[in-house]
């Protein structure tokens, strides 16, 4: 049963929340330029919302931060919420987060204060019309670059989502309980197990630091201090000590790399990090743990692990295959409310 | 010279480490790989970020183990060529106040470093700097060459805004802050310029392998060019590699 035509729909933006982005997968392979990647904070709930309204590719998407915005749509699209559970609304009425939703012109997308976790992600089928910066639409907000001008959402914006190719959606009949895949229970982003030490492999410059400080590092407790951001969560906690100093020649720094500046406390470099650095950098969160780090408030408290190499590829390796089957469950789950072809 | 030493960054990246120490042939050595590499088109490889010393690869780790990319590029850096020095560059002019409200920490550096103001703008501006790399922000330009009397550790707690067009030193380095950023480089100056344009085919008013020079203007030049930015050419001279200041 054809159902819509999916137009050219757009949402006006009647509250902008506390920090609202678009985001994609990220600007990769300009760092060489000194162009920062962006990016989602939580990849992996990202990810998950562009299979649940049916992108195959990955697009623009809102990364929302503590406090939903609210949206109302001009026109026809398939929306999901993933990530931080800021009790996302359609209409005013409470819906889940991991289902994908038919919505029209007219509804209104909201939410509140999140409740769990701290990034929302909410995806639109065809993804946000913004212009490409070196091959995405991510936002970097310290460089004023990509996303919507460059810069969080404000009030009376109004922003454009691509046309869907697919112009026939058949929706099948929805119950609730029986067509819920995803136990949202255990993607309370921010929850318990999100508090489980961080992973971290050792780099070369960890020589930098006496055997004091680098225990001190394994195995004292950091709290996320006020400044936390989408660049880099600076730490508190027992001073990480250096041999000499802290300064090195500038070197690449990764998504999770840990610099230490003189002063000793650690700094986690998150999305927005700069591609280069000049502050020693003690070792680097293994990727499956960066997407449970980027949910959590500022004044909790973390620990960290160390780990070899070789234990953190074997991690990798275990993760991404749990990522791909998450993939392939919320691409069942948008096969199982729209019957489509993709 | 000797082969670089490799070291995990993370679990899906890491580093080739060509020295420590700033020289043009090191960086020279970083781009020869950083060539080999690209040229291989593995998409295994994601990304390459390469910087003074060190070239940093982001690998796809369900295809390469850190082992594998060692063997990977130890393979890589078997072929070097030697350079060629009669050839010519281009030679970038960045008018800059220095001292005042443009470089808040010049007072610093100077008595960090027993000189005058005036010893600090003019060995400063009288260098010219090779353009090792871009990084940490689009456009911002390391640049070698800088005099060691001038050098200066970096603040102990980085500032989290430096405006756009500031020129500062950092160890045995100096810069200029294409747009307005936290940082914690020690301040001695400011350009009006564009530095990076996102608009432009090439955005960055200087690149790798280009030199800068300083030159030295008044805060009334600096004002007028600050509001006459978009007719403003940027200078670009031509000079043998041998005709270039500083000891390279």
């Amino acid at each position: 049963m054809a159902i819509i035509n999916f137009e050219r729909t757009s949402f006006h933006v009647d509250a902008p929340g506390m920090f609202t982005t678009v985001q994609d997968s990220g600007r990769v392979g300009y760092q060489q330029f000194g162009m920062p990647v962006a990016g989602p904070m939580d990849g992996e709930s990202y990810a998950l919302g562009q299979a649940l309204v049916g992108n195959f590719e990955p697009k623009g998407a809102l990364e929302c931060t503590v406090l939903a915005p609210t949206l109302t749509l001009r026109g026809n699209c398939i929306v999901a919420f993933t990530g931080a559970d800021m009790q996302p609304t359609i209409n005013h009425v409470k819906v889940p987060r991991y289902i994908p939703f038919l919505c029209h012109a007219g509804d209104v997308i909201s939410g509140g204060f999140a409740q769990c976790g701290m990034r929302m992600y909410i995806s639109f089928s065809g993804g946000i019309d913004v212009p490409l910066v070196n091959g995405s639409v991510a936002t970097h907000t310290k460089s004023k670059i990509g996303g919507f001008y460059g810069r969080p959402l404000q009030v009376g914006d109004t922003v454009y989502l691509h046309r869907v190719s697919v112009t026939d959606v058949t929706i099948c009949r929805f119950d609730d309980t029986l067509h819920r895949l995803f136990n949202v229970a255990l993607y309370n982003r921010g929850g318990r197990y999100c508090h489980d030490p961080f992973r971290v492999v050792l780099g070369a410059q960890s020589e930098a630091f006496t055997k004091d400080g680098i225990e001190a590092f394994g195995s004292g407790l950091y709290t996320l201090t006020e400044r936390c951001d989408r660049m880099g969560f600076r730490l508190k906690g027992p001073t990480i000590t250096h041999k000499i100093g802290a300064d090195i020649i500038s070197d690449g720094a990764v998504f999770g790399s840990i610099q230490v500046p003189a002063d000793g406390q650690p700094i986690v470099l998150m999305a927005d990090r700069q591609t280069t650095g000049g502050y020693t950098k003690i070792g680097t969160v293994i990727t499956p743990d960066l997407p449970r780090l980027s949910q959590l408030p500022v004044g909790d408290d973390i620990r960290f692990h160390l780990i070899s190499i070789e234990e953190g590829q074997y991690l990798y390796k275990e993760y991404m295959s749990i990522w791909q089957q998450r993939i392939d469950l919320a691409r069942l789950q948008h096969r199982y409310i729209f019957d489509t072809d993709c | 010279m000797n082969f670089p030493n490799f070291s995990p960054v993370g679990d899906a990246a890491i580093s080739a480490q060509f020295g420590n120490v700033i020289a043009p042939e090191i960086n020279r050595r970083i781009r020869q790989v950083m060539e080999y590499i690209v040229n291989q088109q593995d998409d295994a490889i994601i990304e390459l970020v390469p910087t003074y010393c060190a070239l940093l690869i982001q690998y796809n780790p369900l295809v390469y183990s850190y082992d594998e990319m060692c063997a990977y590029l130890t393979r890589a850096c078997e072929n070097f060529t030697t350079s060629d020095s009669s050839e010519f560059v281009s030679v970038v002019h960045i008018p800059t106040c220095y001292g005042g409200e443009y470089g808040m920490d010049i007072e610093f550096v100077a008595e960090h470093n027993h000189l005058t103001i005036d010893d600090v703008v003019s060995i400063h501006s009288g260098v010219d700097y090779l353009v090792y790399m871009l990084g940490f922000i689009p456009g911002f330009t390391y640049l070698g060459g800088l005099d060691s009397r001038l050098e200066t550790p970096r603040l102990s707690t980085p500032r989290t805004l430096i405006p756009a067009g500031s020129v500062g030193i950092a160890g045995n380095q100096t810069g200029t802050y294409p747009s307005d950023s936290p940082g914690g480089w020690q301040i001695i100056g400011r350009t009006p310029i564009v530095m990076y344009d996102m608009n432009r085919d090439i955005p960055s008013t200087v690149n790798a392998g280009d030199y800068v020079r300083y030159v030295p203007i008044s805060s009334d030049e600096f004002r007028y060019i600050e509001n006459h930015r978009r007719d403003y050419t940027v200078e670009v001279l031509q000079h043998k590699v041998g005709d270039i200041r500083g000891n390279y």
